[in-house]
Parts: structure tokens; sequence; C-alpha cells
């Protein structure tokens, strides 16, 4: 994904932009969803890898550093969540598409902080 | 031709730059976190740059924090200084004194360290320097 500036001066000079910045990455992961339910027909059990492992990765670490900015309680939990998926998909290499969706509905949960 | 241009520069202040060196080595490390484990043509991402670029980005927090000493901060700040210099201390010993340190660890030690940052910037007000000049090139 291509980057826009420095993250962290996004955000620690504008939370609201990097928000937005990270809004339109968890977007772009809902896009990547969208077209493989519609190429393999809804097929939960199809593998994903590659460029949108590495998209969501990203996405993930960006996340945790908008949590870490976070005074919400729901906090703690998440990030261990969050925590566990980056492990689990440095272990695998390769997530399903409900393991995908999965980590995306996390993101949606992340961004209601 | 003009050889006697002058431009007026700004100076940032101490904590503006060393900002500004951590922002470059969190790039740099939200980079290798998330290629953890992948080879490419061309690099194998292993933790060893991972954790030597944490502790470079300790090693600027730390700094950060040591540059409050040109603000203006209250005693109740001080105290939480000297506090966040041992936690950062402590996140530095965590990577140095264990070779086994797993991905998740070095995940949670950059959480933390973000958290801890991000408080430390808010630490104290400036105090009004002089910042502008002149710089004669001929």
């Amino acid at each position: 994904m291509e980057r826009k500036g420095l993250y962290i001066d996004y955000l620690f000079n504008s939370k609201e932009k990097f928000k937005e910045d990270l809004i339109e990455r968890v977007n772009k992961i809902k896009d990547i969803i969208k077209k493989v339910e519609k190429i393999y027909n809804g097929n939960s059990k199809i593998l994903i890898k590659d460029k949108a492992i590495i998209d969501l990765k990203e996405t993930l670490i960006l996340a945790l550093s908008y949590m870490a900015m976070s005074n919400s309680n729901k906090v703690k939990e998440y990030k261990d969540k969050v925590i566990q998926k980056l492990a689990y998909i440095r272990e695998n290499r390769v997530l399903t598409l409900d393991q995908y969706k999965e980590a995306y509905n996390l993101l949606e949960q992340i961004l209601e902080l | 031709m003009d050889t006697n241009l002058q431009y007026s520069y700004q100076i940032p202040d101490l904590k503006t730059r060393f900002q500004i060196g951590f922002g470059n080595i969190i790039e740099q490390i939200i980079e290798l976190l998330t290629y953890s484990g992948i080879s490419t043509d061309t690099k194998t991402f292993d933790d060893e740059e991972l954790k030597y670029k944490l502790r470079a980005a300790i090693a600027y927090a730390l700094a950060l924090l040591g540059s409050t000493w040109g603000y203006s901060i209250s005693a109740k700040t001080q105290m939480e200084v000297q506090i966040a210099k041992e936690s950062l201390k402590a996140l530095f010993d965590r990577i140095v004194t264990d070779p086994e340190i797993t991905y998740p660890e070095l995940l949670d030690i950059y959480y933390e360290l973000i958290q801890k940052v991000s408080i430390i910037l808010n630490y104290g007000t400036p105090i009004p320097q002089p910042k502008t000049g002149t710089y004669d090139i001929t």
C-alpha cells in the first residue's frame, strides 16, 4: 500500500488524519474481501496470501499504533487480539477467507474506539 | 549576480529534532514488523534488525525525554519524567537481556514505546528562545 508520509507524524501531530488514513486502509481490506468472495463464490476456506496478507499486517500494525494513543479501557483486549493475529500470520503466512474477515472485523472495532 | 544573498532559516529545537529522528526510525520499524519472517528476492527479514531498530527508537525516546530540560515543567511532571525514563530503560533491557525474545513480545514493546512517547511529547512547554537568524553565503 502506498505511503502518504510519516505515520508517526500523523499520529503525534494529527490523530484525526491518522484515523482517516487507517479508515482508508481498512476499506481497502474490505475491498480485498469483496473481490475474493466474488472470484471464489464465497468459499470461506480459500487461502489468502502474498500482497493481501502484507496489506493486512501493515494495517494491523498501524491499528496497534493508533490504540497506543487511545485512552479507552477496551484497548487492552483489542491490543492482545491484534498481537495474537499478527503472530499467527507471521507463523502461517496465509489466512483463510474466514480468518481474513475476522481480522477485518477486529479492525472495524478498533476504529470505533 | 548578487553574491551576497542572505537566507533566513529556522533552527528546530532539540525536542523537534529528536521527534523527527524517532519518526524516521518508527517508519523503518513498521516495515520490519510487517515483513518479519518473510524472504524477498533482495532481503530476508529476520528479527535481529527489528531488535536493533527498536533499541535505537528507545534511545531516541530517552533523548526526547532528556530534551525536556529546555522546557518549563512542573515538579509533578519532573517526577513523571523520572518514571518514564525508568520504564524506557526497562523496555531497552527486555530486548537486550532476552536473546530468545519473540515476535509478539517485540510487538508489545513497540506498543509500549508508542504509548510512552505520546505521553512524553506532552511534557512541558517550550521556553521561548531566539530561533531565527540570517545565513550569509558569501
